[in-house]
């Protein structure tokens, strides 16, 4: 379990100060696909780096499986920060893997050395080295790349190596910063796929850190919004796409939805969505099983209105689906309120767009 | 021997001085090489690892190599050798010869390589750094396993641009008395007036920069990983 408290930090720039965490507290259970999202500058790459002490936060309790990697001190000057000794932070952060945008493997190093990196100088023999090695290297699916250099591999094959070297010492947690961004759709589509199987097959708790929603949307279970060095939104993956609250939240899911098209329909005024009267353009949200079509029937029988259909979606959030109409209600003022009562009753989601 | 005889008679005829002073311009040479790398390479790994932001950040160790390194290197050699004398002599007990050579030559190579050092280091990716400590590095680790070990072909590219540079300064190092191929050709090429002498001194240098730099191009090559240099040539 990873737990965060009441974090912050602050970088003491030329340019002015810039708050990269304020106040961020956050707690990541085991076996969790934790992701936090959130655009450049906003943090997300601070608070991730505070979780093995690569960046020392000014104040803030960070815990990882059981080890108080920082806590707060009352001293006679205030409140201080204490840390860890380096060597107990050491020992801990063996237990935290951690992959990288670009890689950084090691170039001057094989395939077979760049794993056995974080093996070397801890007490274990050759034989146990190569036995752990050929292990990781089947487990990321590159047996045959033992003997060459990171040069001679594509970005996703990078990436599977940095992810068994960060796995090497049977680590419980694995940070993953950015580590999908420099890859084509394909490599990338294929890393979260290890992702997910790491986590399934390890127990492996990872937290990652992204702009990119479609990655939560894959492969997280929790998500956290971050925006100027804050939280500003967290909570399960599904509910966050079914209700999100914020306006950048918001913004982050409309890159992966399809509805998302509404709202240039609706700039450039296409016939498709101009109104007459007092109709109404509406956005429905159905959850889990609750089909679209059944209510809108049901809706245009029970009211005296009519129902058309802009766009329709389903989104697969994990395995779950969430499925978005949107729709312009024709009918009396009378009606339409009924309407909404009702799809209010029966847990449909409405958002009037117009 | 005749032929030889015939295009530089006054070397065949200073043979033992000639050979004497190839064998001092060799050892000042490597004893002055021996000491530079070491010295300079050590404050090079000093001023990354205790530079601002550094792996292990000690601003008031890195300022005082800092500066040594910046006042070391501003000295034109030549007043370096005679205002270093006093300090030489009372360290190795005489300034003459080739011992009274070695440690001005120390003081006016140590800085350059420091420098070349640093910038071989600073050519290190920060994010390898990064990746190693995530991984429970220590920093001796980060210097040996990362910062040496990655910069390796850099660095012998370095040695080899410090060595070159050091082969002139032991020729300077002969106008003060220390011996060698460098006072070889001034006193017994300049001084008594024979060119062949000189035109010697010049072709054997030159044969011996050659050699050195081939020798520094091939390690270089062969240390870098064989993928990276036909991408690097291409």
């Amino acid at each position: 379990m990873i737990e965060i408290k009441n974090l912050n930090k602050t970088y003491h720039l030329k340019s002015g100060d810039v708050e990269a965490a304020k106040n961020v507290s956050l707690t990541i259970e085991d076996g969790e696909i934790y992701g936090i999202i959130g655009y450049s500058g906003a943090g997300k790459s601070t608070l991730v780096r505070c979780i093995n002490l690569l960046e020392v936060p000014d104040s803030g309790e960070i815990n990882v499986n059981g080890v108080q990697l920082t806590r707060m001190e009352n001293t006679p000057k205030g409140e201080v920060l204490k840390k860890v000794s380096d060597k107990k932070l050491n020992r801990a952060r063996k237990g935290i893997g951690m992959i990288f945008q670009h890689f950084n493997l090691l170039d001057r190093s094989t395939v077979f050395d760049n794993i056995a990196y974080p093996l070397k100088y801890s007490g274990k023999s050759r034989q146990e080295i190569r036995e752990r090695v050929h292990e990781l290297l089947e487990l990321v699916d590159l047996k045959d790349k033992e003997n060459v250099y990171p040069s001679q591999l594509s970005g996703g094959q990078k990436q599977r190596v940095a992810i068994a070297r960060a796995l090497a010492n049977n680590p419980g947690v694995l940070l993953s910063d950015e580590a999908t961004s420099a890859l084509d759709p394909e490599a990338t589509e294929a890393i979260l796929n290890l992702l997910k199987k790491l986590n399934r097959q390890l127990g492996l708790t990872i937290v990652l850190i992204t702009h990119e929603m479609t990655v939560i949307k894959t492969i997280c279970s929790k998500v956290a919004v971050m925006e100027n060095g804050a939280v500003v939104e967290q909570g399960d993956v599904y509910d966050i796409f079914a209700h999100p609250k914020q306006p950048i939240t918001k913004k982050f899911i409309n890159t992966v939805s399809n509805l998302s098209k509404i709202n240039k329909m609706i700039a450039e005024n296409v016939p498709l969505v101009q109104l007459s009267g007092n109709d109404k353009l509406v956005k429905l949200i159905f959850e889990n099983d609750c089909t679209g079509e059944a209510v809108i029937s049901d809706i245009s029988k029970r009211f005296d209105i009519k129902v058309n259909i802009v766009l329709a979606n389903v989104e697969m959030i994990g395995d779950r689906p969430l499925g978005g109409i949107i729709v312009i209600f024709k009918g009396s003022d009378a009606a339409i309120a009924d309407t909404f009562k009702y799809l209010e009753k029966i847990k449909v989601g409405t958002e009037v767009l117009v | 021997m005749e032929f030889l005889e015939k295009i530089m008679p006054n070397v065949v005829a200073y043979w033992d001085r000639f050979t004497t002073s190839c064998g001092q311009t060799l050892q000042m040479f490597a004893i002055a090489g021996v000491f530079t790398f070491i010295f300079g390479l050590a404050f090079g790994v000093i001023l990354t690892v205790t530079k601002r932001d550094g792996i292990r950040q000690n601003l008031v160790i890195y300022y005082i190599v800092d500066i040594f390194t910046n006042v070391f290197r501003s000295i034109p050699f030549i007043i370096l050798l005679i205002f270093l004398i006093p300090f030489t002599r009372a360290l190795v007990g005489t300034a003459i010869g080739v011992k009274g050579a070695v440690v001005p030559l120390i003081f006016g190579a140590v800085p350059f390589f420091t420098r070349q050092v640093e910038t071989a280091l600073a050519n290190v990716s920060y994010g390898k750094i990064e990746a190693a400590r995530s991984m429970g590095s220590t920093t001796m680790g980060l210097i040996f396993r990362i910062y040496l070990h990655e910069a390796v072909p850099e660095l012998i590219r370095v040695t080899t641009i410090t060595a070159i540079s050091l082969i002139g300064l032991t020729t300077m190092a002969g106008a003060v008395g220390a011996g060698g191929i460098g006072s070889f050709a001034i006193n017994y090429g300049q001084n008594l007036n024979h060119q062949d002498i000189v035109n010697v001194c010049v072709v054997l240098l030159l044969a011996f920069v050659c050699v050195l730099q081939t020798l520094g191009n091939f390690f270089s090559k062969k240390t870098t990983n064989r993928e990276l240099i036909t991408k690097r040539e291409k």
